[in-house]
């Protein structure tokens, strides 16, 4: 048996032993998930508005929303600070 | 930069016109239906976006003033602003939910007032919506009508 082969063998071994353990993971993994904090989400944001993205998004994360729509603003304004430099107000 | 096509010029502007009611309509059902303040905005700034690319800068149907762009942009950032600075005052922390009102710390005068008239208890989330729609759509909006306008300039400044 030559070096090569040995190698391939091995290989195809721990291949094989990592897939069986990745698919007993996954097979078991619904028994091992916590929702945790996501019960609460789900109670109460049903409460307030049919669309759950939207309370996320607007309302427990709003803060996030406000500094994205910064982002659009601190945007525009550096479009035109660079690429309107020396074409508006006065050409000095 | 506007293209000479018949067809283009006369299909353009009613295109624009669905896509600017389709986003309105996003906007106003944020709190229902998918999608919301971010897609609507851009939803109405890619109709306008349409007419400018098809016509021209100069002579686009749906033009946009400075003065219009300036006003819905800084009615935008300071309506959120705002609605964040009632939430810190009244229900104590940034951005609360003063309509909702999950806490029952607000007063039911106050909870009235920004209570959105709807079956649902979404509170202030349709407010947010509108102005976080009114924002990217000036936004989006104004970034190419400046590219354009540069455009234009660079053209006949040489």
């Amino acid at each position: 048996m030559s070096k090569a082969t040995i190698r391939n063998l091995l290989a195809a071994v721990l291949t094989a032993l990592f897939s069986v353990t990745l698919i007993d993971a996954i097979f078991n993994i619904s028994n091992m998930i916590n929702p945790g904090v996501s019960n609460i989400y789900n109670a109460l944001g049903t409460q307030i508005a049919p669309n759950m993205v939207t309370v996320v998004i607007f309302d427990f994360r709003a803060y996030d929303t406000l500094g994205e729509s910064i982002i659009l603003l601190t945007a525009g304004l550096v479009v035109l600070l660079i690429f309107g430099r020396g074409l508006l107000g006065d050409k000095r | 930069m506007s293209q000479g096509s018949v067809i283009l010029k006369l299909i353009s502007l009613p295109i624009s016109i669905i896509l600017i009611c389709l986003g309105i309509m996003t906007i106003l059902g944020g709190h229902i239906t998918p999608g919301g303040g971010f897609q609507g905005g851009a939803m109405i700034a890619s109709g306008i976006i349409l007419s400018i690319l098809v016509y021209g800068i100069g002579n686009s149907p749906l033009e946009l003033s400075h003065t219009y762009i300036e006003v819905l942009e800084s009615v935008g950032a300071l309506g959120f602003v705002i609605f964040g600075l009632i939430g810190l005052f009244v229900g104590g922390f940034f951005l609360y939910n003063v309509g909702a009102d999950l806490l029952n710390v607000v007063p039911q005068s106050i909870q009235n007032v920004l209570h959105y008239p709807d079956v649902t208890n979404a509170g202030i989330i349709p407010y947010l919506n509108i102005f976080v729609g009114l924002k990217v759509f000036v936004g989006l909006t104004s970034i190419v009508i400046a590219f354009a306008g540069f455009k234009k300039l660079t053209e006949e400044g040489e």
